[in-house]
């Protein structure tokens, strides 16, 4: 079982209890077997979900589109050898972020333009222009400045791939390190290592804010 | 627990990732010390910080992807259809059951050390899934059929690497001609996007170009084929049906349309080769060939054009 932060819609898909366990092996059964139906209710149990991963680990809604149609065109081609042994979450995951890190990986080398750009009104956040950001009422997050967010981002891609894949995959998608280790096909060992060099090195560049 | 180790596990303690007795040593340390409590404060807003960052992917950007995705799962499908997706082989999946009897090796997925290496299959395809890793000779023997490609090379911190490899299983297939399945894949193949697999699955449709499925596909080369030597080749194999109606059709159509005049000579060649019964008096070919004659094509075309066009004794000079 699966816990998660308590983050609304992002949690229905993962946190399965067993009942909707049978029912989703009902529904790859059938997709399996060519059921169109099931492969579309199947995809649509899960793609909030990679569309949310993709998208805040590329900060990019193109790239995180290519992600989710490469990743469902594939679990759509390779269903037929799902075996069961182990979860199809893993499996899906295992698809995705192996699309995220190759991304990742990429931009790395081409050094792709920033997602914070600079502007004579000072740094200006090119995801602001795109997406929402999640809202929040309290008035002590004001304190919280556009510089500090700023500041956020650019640490969370000065992380490794890696290291920020296994965020992601624990603070917003909130997956056990067991599992993350298990997707990423490592152990939980090294998982919590690289969760553990990203909290550090967060801590060390914003430790004056906090 | 002392004040630096504490520390050190505020980030797993917030996850809920430390074991039991673990947790249970920070609740007793944090009740006591006054600086931890203000470092678990701390890693909270930090967390609360790193909230905020998080995107939510707009309806719309949602209800693009689901739309897209319905179009290209229909393509692929599409294409499916057209070549029959390869099956795992019950053989080769017998081979590896096989092989990790005899080696004794895990059927699991995870890095095992080899002697410095550890091999790490991370990837997609159906085979990974369910191929157990292998010692290196045994790798060598199985991954055969596979295709491989090193997608990214990475140290790990006990000073192995890491090999990330995208693997694409293959499959040997051999049969007669008349095998309906060896049929549909070189019917396929003859529309694979790769040109030089074209060429050589047009040059084998030739051998049989009586049968008419494979006749189709050497007309529908000849007219569709984006590569002169695919064209040229489909041309070569219908040489014995020119005297054919339907064949002279796509002939005529290729005289007129092809891009490339050693086919367009080729093709008048076949339409009025003396072994094309009727040739002389097919008043479609004379007009034609006429209708090419006033486009002025280049010389060469022109002048087999008007040497045919003597040869069937119709008079240019109506025009
Ligand atoms: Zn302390």
């Amino acid at each position: 079982m699966i816990t998660l932060k308590g983050k609304g819609g992002a949690a229905q898909a993962v946190a399965l209890n067993p009942a909707s366990r049978s029912d989703e092996s009902a529904l790859i059964r059938a997709a399996q077997s060519g059921d169109a139906a099931a492969f579309e209710q199947l995809v649509r149990l899960y793609d909030q979900n990679v569309l949310r991963l993709a998208l805040n680990l590329l900060r990019n809604p193109d790239d995180a589109q290519d992600v989710y149609q490469e990743a469902f065109l594939r679990v759509h081609r390779n269903l037929h050898s799902f075996r069961f042994d182990c979860s199809f979450h893993t499996w899906l995951y295992r698809i995705v972020t192996n699309l995220c890190l190759d991304h990742l990986r990429k931009r790395k080398v081409r050094k792709e333009e920033p997602t914070v750009l600079s502007t004579p009104d000072g740094p200006l956040d090119r995801m602001d222009t795109v997406q929402e950001e999640r809202v929040d009422g309290d008035p002590q997050r004001h304190l919280f400045s556009r510089q500090l967010r700023v500041r956020v981002r650019e640490i969370l891609e000065q992380l490794t791939p890696r290291e920020r894949m296994v965020f992601e995959l624990r603070h917003f998608q909130g997956m056990r390190l067991r599992a993350i280790g298990e997707t990423l096909g490592t152990t939980e060992e090294a998982a919590k290592n690289c969760l553990f060099r990203a909290t550090q090195k967060m801590r060390a560049a914003l430790g004056d804010f906090l | 627990m002392n004040c630096g180790s504490v520390e050190k596990n505020l980030a797993l303690f917030l996850y809920g990732e430390l074991s039991f007795d673990e947790e249970e040593a920070v609740h007793v340390h944090l009740d006591e010390c006054e600086a931890c409590r203000k470092a678990l404060a701390a890693e909270k807003a930090l967390h609360a910080t790193v909230d905020r960052q998080e995107l939510e992917p707009s309806p719309a950007l949602l209800r693009q992807c689901r739309e897209n995705l319905r179009v290209r799962l229909a393509e692929d499908l599409a294409l499916a259809g057209m070549r029959e997706e390869p099956r795992r082989s019950a053989s080769l999946f017998g081979l590896f059951e096989g092989l990790a009897a005899v080696f004794a090796f895990p059927v699991a997925r995870w890095a095992v050390p080899l002697g410095g290496l550890a091999l790490l299959a991370v990837g997609f395809v159906s085979a990974r899934l369910t191929a157990p890793v292998m010692s290196p000779q045994v790798a060598r023997l199985a991954s055969e059929p596979m295709s491989a490609r090193v997608r990214y090379v990475e140290p790990d911190n006990q000073g192995r690497v890491q090999i990330v490899v995208d693997e694409t299983r293959q499959r040997v297939l051999s049969g007669s001609i008349d095998d309906a399945q060896i049929r549909r894949l070189l019917l396929a193949a003859a529309k694979d996007p790769a040109d030089g697999l074209r060429v050589e699955t047009v040059g084998i449709l030739n051998q049989r170009s009586a049968e008419a499925d494979f006749r189709n596909a050497l007309v529908h080369a000849l007219q569709h084929d984006s590569n002169d030597g695919v064209r040229l080749k489909a041309l070569s194999g219908l040489k014995m049906y020119a005297h054919e109606p339907d064949v002279r059709t796509v002939l005529a159509e290729v005289l007129l349309r092809d891009a490339n005049p050693g086919i367009r000579g080729q093709a008048i060649d076949l339409l009025t080769q003396p072994r094309a019964a009727g040739a002389a008096s097919d008043p479609k070919l004379a007009g034609v060939l006429q209708d090419i004659l006033r486009q002025a094509n280049d010389g060469y075309v022109r002048l087999r054009c008007e040497r045919a066009l003597e040869e069937m004794k119709a008079s240019r000079e109506t025009y």
